[in-house]
């Protein structure tokens, strides 16, 4: 069943040559080249460097902050069919499977699930970051795709049309359980079983915990939860906000595209490497020089929200044949042109989405089904009893976290008391490869 | 080698003939709940119209077939590659390589008139192929002499030549009208290559196999894979921002 295995890296522009292939994790990186602000000193005792919540987030942690996770580690893929009899969309051939990640000890050890942040899968950043840890802890680590990743959506949801978070993690939960029993269990050799997630994968990792008491299959030992939001939509009503605020047309947009690859460029014109590699210290040092404007940091992030959430509502839209902004039956050769579905989908807020495409179709399900009853199953305040009481599970996050709403900081700290660890600064996991964020992660599984 | 290039020249016809028509796709009676009009105020500019490519009926396929071709071929070639040789003799290989191709960013860096970059390229050929042993190391990174690739394009377009339409080409992926011809240029350049190899007497069998080894090396080392951004508008992603990363190479 194991189909490929690939080394452990960061697609770095480095790799990037005349006659090669653009790497598209340049993408979210080069976007925050134009992040100008000014550094405040840290005072709190805490030595994440970066005070600016948006700029922490936009950053991440610059090198000489960063805990020491030794050499990239190799991953070993796996692709797994979740639903026999489902057939894929020929425009979407690629994705018939889902693809998972495994860092394996060669010894009986303890086994870690990953889940990462939305519409990401075993290759970004923070996944590397967390599973590198986790690996040099002495877990094997299994780094599964979030449900909203768009080959999940195509490959291993059971409705198509993710954003409930009980639905999701059942989706999760049955990877998790075919992929140990087909894949994992006849290759490694494992003690017990720990879940974490961060960002929607955290909250998604709390579900987790939940289903798997009712279920007892992996009987989880402890679960971290980092950065989780507390309301899906109440986050993604900021990250919209931040991109509908900051651009009102095309045109404003353009601009701003343009202005951020001059600052790239000149940049670049000034260093002295022959390539442009777009590493935290690079922008951390852009970040130093340059004048502060939290509008453009904003505008970052939006965009970064917003293709993930157009790819998550076209591919949603598509398997659900809702006709939102791909009509009902259509069908494309690999070869046409859908840049009118790009327009459309990069032009329309996950709010819009939630309302005019998950409302009706989860109505059709279930005719007493209201939008504010969507909101509460987007969120985690149904799971706040088990929250509360369950002793297993943990919680990682920043005070000044730009995902969160008033309010919901207050209720996390309720629920969790003294099993959480919430840190003054670092924005949306600007910090989670800060040496003390590592440690406290590991430290909180050993306990 | 005259072959292929003619077969580069081909594929250049080739999809010049192709080009223009890209389809729209097939969507019978039905309309979508929301559309352009309801998200585009009349006469504003959308950003992802704004990338020159006439041809992408034939670009958006090729970059499909390159995607396949990626799966089935080549990726699985990588990973027996890297199965049979240790990391240090990779590492070996893919340095020779690229100390090879020095050649041709030297010959470019003089085309451009950028002394100092010339300079470094020299530095780090005349280091690498001595102390590095033909190549096989990269002391000269060491030294401070960085590598930074040179070539045709890039002269065109210092010189000002725009990139004209996007062209995909097949397996090496993205590329413009301007930088695939240059290619053939490049190739000159190199001392394995066109038109007889000037550094070694190198018989064509050879030359085949050096070329094989030379295409997963720089496969190998590149660590994009089709379809993993998880966007269903991949290809527009990648045309946008290649685009805009040659313009950003050209300018240093």
């Amino acid at each position: 069943m194991k189909l490929s295995t690939k080394p452990y890296q960061l697609t770095s522009i480095a790799m990037l040559r005349s006659n090669q292939i653009l790497t598209i994790g340049l993408f979210v990186a080069l976007f925050t080249s134009a992040t100008f602000n000014h550094l405040s000193a840290a005072d709190s005792g805490y030595g994440y460097p970066i005070e600016d919540p948006l700029a922490a987030t936009v950053i991440g942690t610059p090198k000489e902050y960063q805990a020491d996770l030794g050499a990239p580690k190799k991953v070993k893929l796996f692709k797994l069919k979740v639903f026999k009899d489902r057939v894929t969309p020929k425009y979407f051939w690629y994705s018939d499977k889902i693809t998972y990640g495994l860092l394996q000890q060669k010894q009986k050890a303890p086994l870690i699930f990953v889940i990462a942040g939305t519409g990401g899968n075993y290759t970004g950043s923070k996944m590397r970051t967390l599973s590198s840890a986790f690996y040099n802890a002495g877990y094997h680590v299994v780094l599964l795709p979030s449900p909203t990743y768009m080959s999940f959506i195509i490959a291993a949801s059971n409705t198509s049309v993710p954003g409930l978070l009980d639905d999701d993690s059942h989706d999760l939960y049955n990877v998790m359980k075919l992929a140990w029993s087909t894949q994992l269990k006849s290759r490694i050799e494992v003690s017990d079983f720990y879940v974490t997630g961060y960002s929607l994968g955290g909250a998604q990792a709390a579900y987790l915990a939940h289903i798997d008491e009712q279920q007892k299959f992996f009987n989880f030992k402890k679960a971290l939860v980092i950065n989780t939001p507390v309301s899906l939509l109440s986050s993604v009503d900021i990250l919209d906000d931040y991109l509908d605020n900051n651009f009102k047309t095309g045109e404003e947009f353009q601009v701003f595209w343009r202005k951020l690859w001059d600052a790239l460029t000149k940049r670049f014109e000034n260093s002295k490497a022959g390539t442009l590699e777009l590493t935290p210290d690079f922008l951390f040092d852009a970040y130093r020089d340059g004048s502060p404007k939290d509008e453009d940091l904003e505008g970052l992030i939006g965009t970064a929200f917003r293709i993930s959430a157009a790819s998550l509502m076209v591919t949603a839209d598509v398997m659900s044949q809702s006709g939102y902004i791909v009509p009902k039956g259509a069908s494309a050769k690999v070869s046409a042109d859908v840049s009118d579905y790009f327009v459309v989908a990069h032009r329309t807020g996950f709010m819009e989405y939630a309302q005019e495409l998950m409302l009706p179709f989860y109505q059709e399900r279930d005719p007493a089904i209201t939008f504010e009853k969507l909101v509460q199953r987007a969120s985690l305040y149904p799971l706040e009893d088990y929250l509360r009481n369950s002793k297993k599970i943990g919680l990682m996050h920043n005070e000044d976290d730009i995902i969160l709403a008033a309010g919901e900081m207050d209720w996390l700290k309720d629920v969790f008391g003294g099993r959480s660890k919430i840190y003054p600064h670092g924005g949306h996991l600007g910090n989670v490869a800060y040496e003390d964020n590592i440690n406290y992660m590991i430290e909180f599984f050993k306990q | 080698m005259k072959a292929k290039s003619f077969f580069q020249a081909f594929l250049i016809l080739f999809a010049l003939g192709f080009g223009g028509c890209a389809t729209q796709p097939d969507v019978g009676d039905e309309t979508a709940t929301r559309t352009l009009s309801d998200v585009l105020p009349e006469g504003d500019e959308v950003a992802v119209k704004a990338f020159y490519d006439p041809w992408e009926g034939y670009n958006h396929w090729m970059y499909n077939f390159n995607a396949k071709f990626d799966r089935y071929i080549f990726i699985p070639t990588v990973n027996a590659y890297e199965t049979i040789l240790p990391g240090f003799a990779r590492t070996g290989i893919h340095n020779f390589f690229s100390n090879l191709g020095e050649f041709s960013n030297l010959a470019n860096s003089l085309l451009q008139a950028k002394p100092t970059q010339f300079g470094r390229t020299f530095g780090r050929l005349a280091v690498n192929s001595t102390i590095g042993i033909g190549g096989l190391m990269d002391p000269a990174t060491n030294f401070g002499l960085v590598y930074q690739n040179e070539d045709f394009g890039q002269t065109l377009g210092h010189w000002g030549m725009g990139p004209g339409p996007y062209f995909v080409l097949p397996i090496v992926g993205p590329s413009t009208l301007r930088d695939a011809p240059s290619k053939i240029i490049d190739r000159i350049f190199h001392p394995l290559y066109e038109p007889e190899p000037w550094l070694a007497d190198i018989k064509s069998e050879e030359r085949t196999v050096i070329s094989l080894v030379n295409a997963v090396d720089a496969r190998a080392n590149i660590g994009f894979r089709y379809y993993e951004m998880g966007s269903p508008f991949e290809y527009y992603w990648t045309r946008n921002l290649w685009l805009e990363y040659r313009q950003l190479e050209i300018s240093k």
